[in-house]
């Protein structure tokens, strides 16, 4: 019986201001920084974030996440699991020498119950504020003590006014989110943060749910954002993924099950519709993720075809009028979910599998086959 | 005297390939033999993880269930990685699955292990399979619909 440790694969990319590729992920109780400068054929040896040894959440929906301050600095942030089933604190660490070391993590909330507080997403708004949003049981516990009925848990926000030197106190953007979605973030064309995350409407439908947060972190709308309305009680383990083009499209990728089979959806976000929806994949497709670099449009899942997992993916070159289809990898192990990076009008598949490690492919319209 | 006890205890442990209180690994393959072992026979197939409050709901349904028909079959998978045992077993045993043979999700990818047991399933949890004696099955992703259970109940007892 094969004891080994357990590989957990999640991990984060993002290209540096001075080109350099930045990997962030888990080696035993610690986050790690990788760094490449030749687009990740080669890897430094890792860089520990976090020198006080503690439990990290990187599988799954899980991974520890990277951004760069207006300042700046490189953040990373985790999930730091505690004792208690479903508790985790969201955790911060803050580098102003590109990596080579960080300062102490914080805890960037409050609430220091040992409940849920995890599947934290980061992003460094327009205005240079930095948001961490996570999902929050304190309502449910506070329903649960007083035998109150609650759907799902929530989304909290914490705000920092100073590059995650430090974070205000949270706020609660929204009510009734599901238990165990990734979160996606990206800036709206006026830079204010949008999260879309998987909601559970009345009475159990598990659609998802776009809110645009201002500048203290409170939800400035919040709207439905999907409608095929999956009713299940239960953890679809499927978040979203979003990207905002320059001139303000909201470009959404989303799993959902309708009529018992589950599909990969594209289509754009508007308040209360979705324009130009179409089904991208089929049941064996999961955790894709989309981005735009200028015109491009690039769509990338992960799919099995009953030997080897392929990074399956769609390219538009016209902002999203039209797609064609590329396959970027393939491996026969275990692998993390699919990162798209753009750089100007490049766009990368960075893709971390247990047999070939970590991966940056082009993707580009002549591949198209 | 003492063979035929040896040989019985010998059959039984190969009807029984899975020993009663253990975590087995479920890898490649190991559908299949689940599958073959039960043999014209129906069997309930529960797919879980520790991160999952609704499948605790679920288990404790199955479970009890499986007490008031001793003679139902359930063959409970975490999905969660058998590397690490310990809060597995931990949830079985709060859950009275502690002292049932049981499986965990093993040195594979689990896209591979998804489609061995179904290519319409995309992980959601808990999902939850109805076996008939032909092997014949319906799936649910969430909480068990009674009427589905009673008439699952129904066609075994015939």
């Amino acid at each position: 019986m094969n004891r080994a440790a357990k590989t957990e694969l999640g991990t984060s990319a993002l290209f540096a201001a001075d080109g350099t590729l930045l990997a962030a992920s888990k080696q035993g109780e610690h986050v790690v920084l990788f760094k490449s400068s030749d687009l990740g054929r080669h890897w430094s040896s890792p860089i520990r974030v976090n020198a006080v040894p503690e439990a990290i959440s990187a599988d799954g929906e899980n991974r520890p996440k990277l951004a760069l301050a207006a300042d700046g600095a490189l953040l990373v942030a985790w999930t730091h699991p505690l004792a208690e089933p479903y508790s985790g604190a969201v955790r911060l660490a803050r580098s102003t020498d590109g990596g080579a070391s960080f300062s102490p993590p914080l805890t960037v909330h409050r609430d220091r119950q040992e409940i849920t507080h995890r599947f934290e997403s980061l992003i460094v708004g327009g205005d240079g504020r930095v948001y961490l949003a996570w999902i929050d049981k304190r309502d449910l516990e506070r329903a649960k003590r007083e035998q109150a009925a609650y759907r799902g848990a929530a989304i909290y926000v914490a705000v920092s006014n100073d590059g995650g030197r430090s974070f205000q106190p949270e706020v609660k953007v929204a009510d009734h989110s599901c238990e165990c979605c990734r979160i996606a973030a990206a800036l709206d064309g006026d830079g204010a943060p949008l999260l879309l995350f998987r909601h559970v409407f009345e009475p159990n439908e598990r659609d998802f749910a776009l809110a645009k947060l201002g500048a203290d972190g409170t939800p400035r709308s919040f709207a439905r954002a999907t409608f095929e309305r999956w009713r299940v009680d239960g953890c679809p383990h499927h978040g979203p993924s979003l990207a905002v083009a320059a001139d303000g499209t909201r470009h959404a990728i989303w799993f959902n099950v309708v009529e018992g089979e589950g599909k990969t959806f594209h289509g754009r976000l508007h308040e209360g519709r979705v324009e130009g929806q179409r089904i991208v994949a089929g049941a064996q497709a999961s955790h894709a993720d989309i981005i735009v670099g200028g015109r491009r449009v690039v769509l990338a899942w992960k799919e099995f075809d009953g030997e080897r997992t392929l990074i399956r993916a769609e390219i538009s070159t016209d902002g999203g009028q039209s797609f064609a289809p590329l396959t970027l990898a393939e491996t026969t192990g275990a692998s993390d979910q699919p990162r798209l990076l753009s750089r100007g009008e490049e766009v990368f598949l960075f893709w971390r599998s247990e047999n070939e490690g970590m991966r940056l492919i082009p993707v580009r319209p002549r591949d198209v086959r | 005297m003492k063979k035929p006890f040896l040989v019985c205890a010998l059959l039984f442990s190969m009807i029984l390939p899975a020993t009663a209180g253990e975590l087995h690994p479920f890898g490649r393959g190991e559908m299949q033999r689940i599958l073959e072992a039960r043999q014209g026979r129906p069997f309930a197939l529960l797919l879980w993880s520790i991160d999952c409050p609704y499948c605790k709901v679920l288990m404790d349904r199955l479970v009890a269930l499986a007490r008031e028909n001793p003679k139902l079959d359930l063959v409970a998978v975490s999905t969660d990685g058998i590397e690490e045992p310990q809060a597995i077993l931990a949830v079985l045993e709060a859950h009275g699955l502690g002292r049932r043979a049981t499986w965990a999700f093993a040195g594979d990818s689990p896209e591979r292990l998804r489609y061995e047991i179904d290519r319409r399933w995309s992980g959601e949890l808990p999902r939850t399979y109805l076996f008939d004696a032909g092997h014949r099955f319906v799936a649910f992703s969430g909480p068990l619909p009674e009427t589905a259970v009673q008439a699952w109940l129904a066609q075994r007892s015939k």
